[in-house]
């Protein structure tokens, strides 16, 4: 496999993490707690998005950005009715809450959509070639559509008041109140922004291959190794992991080590591609559990 | 319908084992562990393996405690400066791990389709008669587990752990080391995890990667939520408990005429709910810890 | 209070300890069958019980629905006829959800809360293996509908099978192949059972003709995306790529397949076509050929026309039939019988096999209780249908 594609293949990855990342990293910051339930936020986005699109691209686009504000919404109700109530305890019962939660959102999408996966209804494609990689357009959109809401996003962090307001309130929540911010609004727009940038990375995923249930359950471990080795809080973070776990995942799996290992062909078994992000997220929380960007992990 | 219920009482049993294995860790030691179903795997693939290569039975049991107890120490000594949900995070990764590699490494335990024919306890009994056998061993190995759990969570082992839950600095200024402490609880947790799953493969007869699913640990902690985080004794009725909602509802389509998709999502979805319903309104579950008062003023 | 803790723990060991040792004393392999707890006689209700065990949910759901319509037609045709020994027959569908734990555990509410004397399924051979085994260690008799792999034939007394297993479908294969001029191919299946036995036998049949294996990929059910896998084997430049995929993973396959131009490049051959064809855009399968099972013999036009007036459309899947078989099979056994005792039932399959006349096509049992005779057919996709190629 050429280099090139390799590259293409490993943008592409990024792509597929890196939004459902930027939404878990906005939320964490935020909140303090893991929330396991955060890709399930992707699951339920692809099946709303697959209910209400037709098969033209503008319907696609319109039912994508729809189902991105319902699922922001949604978060918004699930914090205040649930996740806040769970806080008050410290950060452990949350974290077990959202696990319940990601199991009961699961079983409500098996329940009205069935076990089987469901694809937009969407024309074939082919391939093109772009110095001797190939990529769909469809998949040339993923890519875009992910840097363009990551760069805008970052924008709206660093330029705004908004972001500005954003980024206290993560910094440090009692003297952001102090200094009269509503924090609680702060939340609920984490919230809503987080979700809803899951929801909108589903829709892309499940464009790219199919809205299945375990769409979000198989982002789990790979997202938490984007934004815990990004550091959390950091959307720059997040891009940059997104691209090195992506890279990892294929020039691991696309080199012969057989000179290494003394065989004359040694490919890694593909189903280990998952593996690679798992070890990535281990050896990050060894070694420096602030990541690339984020500010100093408390220790235990 | 004898039968089945047996068979729920003694799967009701290992879940109690679990449960117990996890209490110690997450209801007295306040250790988030969400990757147990990793010690329960290496306990049923230690009896698998041993089938598989001809081994005596005794020698897979052992061999797979042995195997979790050292798992456990590693993620024990892993929480050296881990704040609590990253090494929770980090558990569940190498529970995932885990499974990949029984998935993909033919030569272990012969990858996905799993070892099956296992030899399992009372061979020689049949029918009926061999449940009930099954259920008696494993009730007793349950009340065995139970007693030495409370007793380790009354002398100073659990009041050590209770402490570094609650109090951690405290515990360290008073001179504790706290990863030893750690390792310890998780090592007996994690050996009681094994014994819970060898004793399942011994039962079913089967074991594969699909066990080591992280279903298996979200059942385990609605179970100590729902039954009484740090209570062992409520854990076991939280297991009892849970399994029957999460078993009778296979009954459900008999009588609801509900489609199997139905029948399928409901079971998690209720288990789901009452976990969120608890973790609201009442984190102590059924049967809350019970805590030695101390008055300050007397004796 | 202490002395007593300690009593009731020392009690309480000794006692765990002895069960333990008691129940270790004598293990062996396939332990002992034909034990009296199914202790019904001709069925104590006013129905006959059978059960079946299907993936109803899961990859291969459209397999296992297709598979209850074979089921429902052939209750429907027995009790239309008088039923069995005068009563109505009643099947019992349990979901397997697709996992070998879902079908024991689906088996075993059916052996335990119903009592039934024959569980059919499942589909995969992942699954139907540990099933059979534990029916084979309850003394129920066991029909498997739709799986190949060949440990199949090894279950015991009490399993039976009325599916060609794979060997001969490897072999098979491997001769359509060779004949249409490959020398060279790679090879694709799941990692279970059921994908090793096909790999294993298509290799031996086609290395002995001549032609090469090169890279083979066992590949790891349930993914989303499966380009890594199907780029790696063309990458090998083979003159074939022979497949075998379930349902919704074969149209992830097949579609990105085509939308890398990698089936441009190089033919697939699939290995049951209509397996590989279920849940595939047609566009992505056109023309495609591969092998099927025979799955309508001399007896069977009857039973298709009675499918298409039911369900109003074509076999869905080439595995309604052997159910629909499957159960006939069983009334007849039952009927032979007089009982609907495990081991009567048992005893009696192999004398009716050449009795009953079914729509896949001649059945009977060799010394292994599996189908004697599994005839192939070679088959190509053609306006989105599978059919068979006129040679």
């Amino acid at each position: 496999m050429s280099i090139a594609q390799v590259l293409v293949d490993s943008l592409l990855r990024a792509a597929e993490l890196g939004l459902v990342a930027l939404g878990l990293t906005i939320v964490y910051s935020l909140v303090k707690f893991a929330n396991i339930a955060h890709v399930e936020f992707a699951t339920v986005g692809a099946f709303i998005a697959l209910v209400f699109a037709g098969s033209s691209t503008p319907s696609i686009a319109i039912a994508g950005a729809a189902s991105a504000v319902i699922v922001g919404l949604l978060a918004i109700v699930l914090h205040r009715t649930f996740f806040k109530r769970l806080l008050r305890s410290g950060s452990a019962i949350p974290m077990i809450g959202s696990l319940a939660l990601a199991i009961v959102m699961r079983a409500l999408v098996q329940l009205s959509m069935g076990t089987r996966p469901s694809s937009f209804d969407r024309p074939l494609e082919r391939a093109i070639e772009i110095g001797g990689a190939f990529i769909t357009p469809l998949q040339l959109w993923l890519i875009a559509i992910t840097l363009v809401t990551i760069a805008g996003f970052m924008i709206v962090l660093y330029r705004t008041k908004l972001g500005r307001t954003l980024r206290a309130v993560a910094a440090n929540p009692e003297l952001a109140a102090a200094s009269g911010i509503n924090v609680n609004l702060s939340i609920d727009l984490a919230w809503f922004f987080g979700a809803g940038f899951a929801a909108l990375g589903g829709v892309l995923l499940a464009l790219n291959t199919q809205a299945s249930i375990q769409l979000g359950s198989t982002l789990l471990l790979p997202v938490f190794a984007v934004v815990i080795l990004g550091g959390i809080g950091s959307p720059v973070g997040a891009l940059l992991a997104a691209i090195l776990i992506a890279f990892a995942e294929n020039m691991i799996l696309q080199v012969d080590w057989g000179s290494l290992v003394g065989d004359s062909s040694f490919y890694m078994p593909l189903s280990y591609d998952v593996a690679i992000g798992f070890v990535v997220l281990i050896l990050t929380l060894l070694i420096r559990p602030q990541g690339l960007f984020g500010t100093a992990a408390r220790d235990a | 319908m004898l039968d089945f219920l047996l068979y729920v009482g003694i799967v009701a049993s290992i879940y109690g084992i679990a449960a117990i294995s996890l209490n110690l860790q997450a209801g007295v030691g306040g250790l988030l562990n969400f990757g147990q179903v990793a010690f329960f795997g290496l306990g049923a693939y230690g009896v698998g393996i041993a089938s598989h290569r001809g081994l005596p039975l005794w020698m897979g049991v052992v061999g797979g405690i042995v195997a979790a107890a050292l798992a456990g120490a590693a993620v024990g000594r892993l929480g050296r400066t881990l704040l609590a949900d990253y090494w929770a995070i980090a558990t569940l990764a190498l529970a995932e791990l885990l499974r990949l590699v029984f998935l993909n490494e033919e030569w272990l335990a012969r990858g996905a389709d799993g070892i099956g024919s296992i030899p399992g306890l009372w061979g020689a009994v049949s029918g009926t008669w061999r449940d009930v056998a099954i259920l008696a061993t494993v009730v007793s190995i349950l009340v065995v587990v139970y007693l030495v759990a409370e007793r380790l969570t009354k002398v100073q082992f659990g009041r050590v752990a209770r402490l570094m839950r609650e109090q951690p600095n405290l515990a360290a200024a008073l001179g504790y080391d706290i990863v030893k402490v750690k390792v310890r609880v998780m090592m007996v947790g994690a050996a009681i995890a094994a014994t819970g799953g060898a004793l399942l493969t011994t039962y079913i007869s089967f074991i594969g990667p699909g066990q080591l699913l992280p279903v298996d640990t979200f059942l385990v902690w609605a179970i100590i939520v729902v039954g009484g985080m740090g209570n062992h004794l409520g854990v076991i009725v939280g297991a009892v408990v849970v399994n029957l909602i999460y078993l009778g509802t296979r009954f459900a389509n008999d009588y609801a005429k509900l489609d199997a998709n139905t029948a399928a999502s409901l079971r998690l979805l209720l288990v789901g709910l009452i976990l969120m319903a608890f973790l609201m309104f009442r984190t102590n579950g059924l049967v809350p810890e019970r805590l030695r008062t101390v008055d300050a003023d007397g004796g | 209070m202490m002395r007593h803790g300690k009593r009731l723990w020392l009690i309480a060991l000794v006692l765990a300890l002895a069960l333990v040792g008691a129940g270790c004393a004598e293990t062996d392999e396939q332990s002992e069958n034909g034990d009296e707890t199914s202790t019904e006689d001709t069925g104590s209700g006013d129905t006959i019980k059978i059960g079946a065990v299907l993936p109803l949910t899961g990859a291969n759901a459209t397999i296992g629905e297709d598979q209850e319509r074979g089921v429902q037609l052939a209750v429907d045709e027995i009790n239309a006829n008088g039923g069995v020994l005068g009563k109505d027959l009643e099947v019992l569908v349990e979901d397997s959800a697709g996992t070998p734990e879902g079908a024991i555990a689906a088996a075993r509410k059916l052996v335990q809360t119903e009592d039934v004397p024959v569980v059919m399924g499942e589909y995969s051979s992942g699954n139907t293996l540990p099933m059979a085994q534990f029916l084979q260690r309850e003394g129920i008799v066991h029909l498997n509908v739709g799986s190949s792999s060949p440990d199949l034939q090894n279950v015991g007394d009490y399993s039976f099978g009325v599916i060609g297993l794979d060997d001969v479908a490897g072999a098979f294969t491997a001769e359509k192949a060779y004949e249409l001029g490959y020398r060279s191919a790679a090879f694709l299946a799941p990692n279970n059972p059921y994908g090793q036995g096909l790999l294993s036998e298509t290799k031996k049949s086609f290395e002995e003709l001549g032609g090469t294996i090169e890279e083979s990929i066992l590949y790891t059910e349930g993914k989303n995306d499966y380009r890594n896998e199907v780029q790696r084997l063309a990458a090998g430049d083979p003159d074939v790529l022979i497949y075998t995929a379930y349902g919704t993973e074969a149209a992830t396959i097949n579609r990105q397949a085509f939308e890398f131009g990698i089936s441009e490049q190089i033919p697939f051959f699939c290995v049951y076509l209509t397996l590989c064809a279920a849940d595939s855009e047609p566009q992505t399968v056109e023309e495609q050929q591969g092998i099927e099972v025979n799955y309508i013999g001399p007896g069977g036009e009857d039973y298709q026309q009675m499918y298409e007036e039911e369900f109003g459309e074509d076999f869905a899947s080439t595995f309604n039939s052997y159910l629909y078989d499957a159960v006939q099979l069983s009334a007849v056994a039952m009927e032979e019988a007089g009982s609907t005792e495990p081991d009567a039932i048992r005893d009696a399959l192999p004398e009716v096999d050449s009795d009953y006349d079914a729509v896949t096509g001649p059945i009977e049992f060799d010394e292994q209780n599996q189908r004697s005779e599994q005839p192939y057919i070679f088959v190509e996709v053609a306006n989105g249908k599978v059919e068979e190629v006129e040679e």
